[in-house]
């Protein structure tokens, strides 16, 4: 596959299965990893990250996960299209800037991937529509058998999987989960479900992984302790917590829309109308009228729309994917009037499907 | 409002971000915001965890020359550790254990590792070994129904077979 056959791929995961009528987009399961030999990326040469890929190349050849992978070397990417991979979530942006030699292998539904020579040597990922994280777990933990089996892995019986950062260490395992939490946000309620979750040692972040705000009202909630519980434990501690989200959102957009019916839905239509006929759309503007959409869909309101299509339009109108689209770098000015483009065009391709289809 | 990080654009986004059970909130242009995202806050991979560690590593007293304390395997010292807060290697570990029980204990709550186990193939193990492990662990996968699991497993297996049958 070549990078720019990606922009358009369809990722599993973007697909809304098993989303809970919209509300949670996305489980991902990642496991970091080191080999016992070459140093860690702090101490590590370029001949010692020469040395990670092509071991873990070797492994992955004979890894039912990854025997069919698609790789890419960082170093043989411009930055436009490192950044193409971080939109897809298929790399992190500590990847795709990162020093020296680093690499990527993922499979055709980007449900699987491996980071090599991120901070640790290696970091598995599992991404899967929707809230299932326990199959999430599942088929991170078979890809990490079946190159475990080929690795010499860093490994102590006290201290479990050895990593560069020690808040890492032990099962190596962070569980995430992206949910769409609108109602807790108009209620501002969310600071105080946010401090809930750091207590009990969950971190909340915003769209897009680290360090970002809450775009469009999408959280991501990870464990931070990997340490002394088992995976099983962290996978389903994580979706309690999210059970329990999904069911305070629920109740936050019952009493909304007992207090202002018409007020709700007058947002979400009109947001509705905006996305469908807007000229110039910035990503925030984009993501917060998307956001009311997807709202209107958990809400029953709006059904031509499946969340699918709200994942997928999320996605193709990042910076890098627009630019792909277009084939060219571009000015912030000129990617509003594109992405106001694109989105009009999936708008109109879903509404007349649906009245085709009704006629 | 202006964007607070270059004072010069008008702010667009609100980033919030939890630290130690802190909520904080900036106010910035889409600009800032970009390069925010591509900048140091991202770079490392957990931020907040980071911070989390600087008290932890805060926290701990040394005692006599750990500062200066080195791992023999790699050369990085302690130094360096709580500056960066990244090991250098596997030996690391064992070469700062005196500190890194505390530290575990600050981060995570717990210093023993008690989930997945590696298993090692010891080099005194025969083939016929592994293959008998590897067939209990099948077994034990089914009846978890930890299907991608099993089909890994018996991938393993078929290769060791062949393996033997070719060694044979």
């Amino acid at each position: 596959m070549e990078l720019k056959e990606l922009s358009n791929n369809s990722a599993l995961w973007l697909s809304g299965a098993a989303d809970v009528d919209g509300m949670v987009v996305s489980c991902r399961a990642r496991l970091a990893r080191n080999l016992a030999t070459p140093a860690f990326a702090a101490k590590a040469t370029e001949a010692d990250q020469d040395y990670v890929i092509e071991k873990v190349i070797g492994a992955a050849q004979r890894s039912r996960y990854l025997r069919d992978a698609i790789f890419f070397k960082m170093t043989g990417l411009d930055k436009s299209e490192r950044r193409l991979l971080v939109e897809r979530h298929l790399i992190s942006p500590a990847l795709a800037d990162g020093a020296g030699q680093r690499g990527l292998l993922f499979n055709r539904e980007e449900s699987l991937s491996v980071m090599i020579n991120e901070e640790d040597h290696l970091r598995l990922q599992a991404i899967l529509p929707g809230l299932q994280p326990e199959a999430a777990w599942r088929q991170v933990d078979a890809m990490d058998d079946s190159l475990a089996a080929r690795l010499d892995y860093a490994y102590s019986e006290e201290w479990g999987y050895l990593t560069a950062c020690p808040t890492n260490v032990g099962t190596g395992l962070r569980m995430s989960v992206l949910i769409h939490l609108p109602a807790l946000v108009l209620a501002d309620d969310m600071e105080r479900i946010l401090r809930g979750l750091a207590q009990m040692s969950f971190t909340v972040r915003g769209f897009y992984g680290e360090g970002t705000n809450a775009l469009g009202n999408l959280f991501q909630i990870s464990n931070q302790a990997t340490l002394g519980r088992s995976e099983e434990e962290i996978v389903a501690h994580l979706t309690e917590l999210t059970q329990k989200l999904v069911e305070s959102e629920r109740d936050a957009q019952d009493s909304l829309l007992r207090e202002a019916r018409s007020q709700v839905e007058d947002k979400i239509w009109r947001a509705y109308g905006i996305l469908a006929h807007a000229r110039v759309l910035s990503s925030q503007e984009f993501m917060n009228l998307l956001s009311a959409v997807r709202l209107g869909y958990t809400l029953g309101l709006i059904k031509e729309l499946p969340s699918s299509f709200m994942n997928q339009l999320m996605i193709v109108t990042q910076p890098s994917h627009l630019q792909a689209a277009a084939r060219r770098e571009l000015e912030p000015e000129e990617r509003d009037v594109i992405r106001a483009g694109i989105v009009r065009q999936h708008m109109e391709k879903y509404t007349s499907n649906n009245q085709a289809g009704t006629a | 409002m202006i964007c607070e990080l270059c004072e010069k654009n008008q702010a667009t986004i609100v980033y919030t971000h939890i630290v130690d059970n802190e909520k904080k909130t900036v106010h910035i242009c889409g600009f800032c915001a970009s390069k925010e995202k591509g900048g140091d806050a991202q770079k490392t991979p957990s931020a907040d965890m980071t911070a989390k560690m600087k008290v932890a590593l805060g926290s701990i007293k040394e005692g006599g020359n750990a500062a200066s304390s080195a791992c023999p395997q790699c050369g990085l010292t302690y130094e360096e550790f709580k500056k960066g807060g990244r090991f250098g290697c596997h030996l690391c570990y064992t070469a700062f254990a005196g500190q890194l029980e505390r530290l575990l204990e600050c981060i995570h709550g717990a210093t023993n590792h008690n989930g997945k186990e590696l298993v090692e193939v010891s080099a005194d193990s025969t083939p016929e070994d592994e293959l008998a492990h590897l067939r209990e662990e099948l077994q034990t996968a089914v009846a978890a129904e930890a299907f991608e699991k099993a089909a890994e497993l018996r991938d393993h297996i078929a290769e060791l077979e062949k393996e033997i049958e070719r060694a044979s």
